[in-house]
């Protein structure tokens, strides 16, 4: 009987020793620009009229961080009224609010930070292999590291995935698409490359079940998409030579914000 | 549709008010050379709605427009903000450069305080944009935007002229409608 005791506040689901759930979380990494956002090339169209041929990308990471609820219930739930912004929150409209730091954030991801009295870190995750290549218009497997705790999952509900990147490296070739007295490069283009540092993170809301009446096994797909806006901002012809390439670490500001304001995360359950 | 029906309407002012004005297809213009409209289009009407929003309670940031032509024209791409931009002399009164680059392919929407002459070009080929749509007066839905116009815009830079004007300033909003 005594053993009985000592094993129901485990949570034991299905079988002795068994969590309520076993966390199997792959993770992908894209950069797929849409259509208009390459010329006939295949070069990248920036903001900035350059024409981009990468050659070579690789993102640097990282960690993937998996947050959830406790419990059957109970968690506080406030209810978002745009009119009434969560503290640290100014002007809401239109599907998003302004930060007091200048960001912008959609309603849904205000409404699973104002829910998340209770949520905690479930697994965090450090990417096994730190450089993977991403080929531009596709995507790469990362493969991940163990998973602490053999990815045991408390009962309760999934409720945010998380990925943070680290940096990202990048070579190629830049062309300059304006003409005449407004041509910056030479034609021919000149040569890039450079690695760009510091951690950005990226988080999606989840709702899933864990526990009681679901399935063990909870296999979690998460994609990271790098923005087609990366180097929009970076004004190639303004950047200091190293040797003969133009060294893109003098853009770093620039890579960084756009990673921090386009880069997105999907995840998704699927059973 | 709807948008097609609304193009059909503009294009009949321009003819109903006179072919003598630059007309509502133009590479440039005002205020003052479109009148009042009337707009029902739901797109349109959340960006004028948004416009409103920013032009009356910012964030706001100061700008001085760059003389005309010059290579160096000031970016207005941050979005969701009001430009308060200084105008310079340029040839016939006031007015200057700014600079927009565009991440998204859409429409453009640029929202003026005041009835200035605007003109949109793209610094790659250096040719003028036309305006897809137009709206002025009561139409904006606010006493802060005296007009605003909507410009079909890929991805890249374009460059925003404004003047010449007797004003030494106007503010700006400017939305992204993207596809």
């Amino acid at each position: 009987m005594a053993w009985l005791v000592v094993l129901l506040p485990a949570g034991c689901a299905f079988s002795p020793g068994d969590p309520w759930g076993r966390l199997e979380a792959s993770l992908e990494v894209d950069m797929v620009p849409s259509p208009g956002r390459q010329d006939a090339s295949g070069r990248l169209i920036t903001a900035l009229d350059y024409r981009v041929r990468i050659d070579s990308m690789t993102v640097q990471g990282g960690e993937l961080e998996v947050l959830g609820t406790s419990g059957g219930g109970g968690e506080a739930t406030t209810a978002f009224d745009p009119a009434h912004p969560p503290e640290g929150y100014t002007l809401c409209h239109g599907g998003h609010c302004h930060t007091t730091d200048g960001r912008l954030v959609p309603y849904e991801e205000i409404t699973g930070a104002s829910t998340g009295a209770s949520e905690q870190t479930w697994q965090r995750i450090p990417w096994q292999q730190t450089s993977v290549e991403v080929p531009v218009g596709g995507r790469a497997t990362v493969p991940l590291g163990l998973c602490p705790e053999d990815c045991a999952l408390p009962e309760g509900s999934l409720t945010r995935v998380q990925v943070a990147l680290d940096g990202v490296a990048l070579e190629g070739q830049v062309f300059d698409a304006r003409t005449g007295e407004s041509r910056r490069l030479p034609e021919e283009g000149v040569p890039f490359r450079g690695t760009v540092t510091g951690s950005v993170q990226v988080r999606t809301v989840l709702s899933e079940a864990v526990g009681p009446g679901h399935p063990l096994r909870v296999p979690l797909a998460v994609t990271l998409s790098i923005p087609e806006s990366l180097l929009d901002r970076v004004d190639f012809a303004s950047l200091p030579q190293d040797g003969d390439f133009r060294d893109l670490a003098g853009a770093s500001s620039s890579i960084r914000e756009a990673l921090a304001a386009g880069m997105t995360v999907q995840g998704e359950v699927v059973r | 549709m709807h948008r097609h029906f609304h193009r059909w309407v503009i294009a009949l002012w321009s003819v109903v008010v006179g072919s003598t004005e630059p007309g509502c297809s133009h590479s440039g213009g005002s205020a003052s050379d479109l009148g009042a409209m009337e707009t029902g289009h739901d797109h349109e009407g959340e960006v004028l709605s948004e416009a409103c929003e920013h032009m009356a309670e910012g964030p706001a940031q100061e700008v001085r427009a760059s003389p005309t032509g010059d290579p160096g024209a000031p970016s207005v791409a941050t979005p969701h903000t009001r430009f308060d931009a200084t105008l310079v002399a340029v040839d016939g009164g006031q007015g200057g450069d700014l600079s927009y680059a565009v991440s998204r392919a859409g429409l453009l929407w640029v929202a003026l305080s005041k009835d200035v002459p605007l003109q949109i070009t793209r610094e790659v080929d250096g040719q003028s944009l036309t305006s897809e749509e137009v709206v002025a007066g009561p139409g904006t839905g606010c006493d802060e935007v005296a007009w605003a116009a909507a410009y079909p815009v890929e991805v890249g830079t374009v460059r925003i002229r404004l003047g010449p004007t007797p004003q030494t300033q106007v503010s700006l909003v400017l939305e992204l409608e993207a596809e």
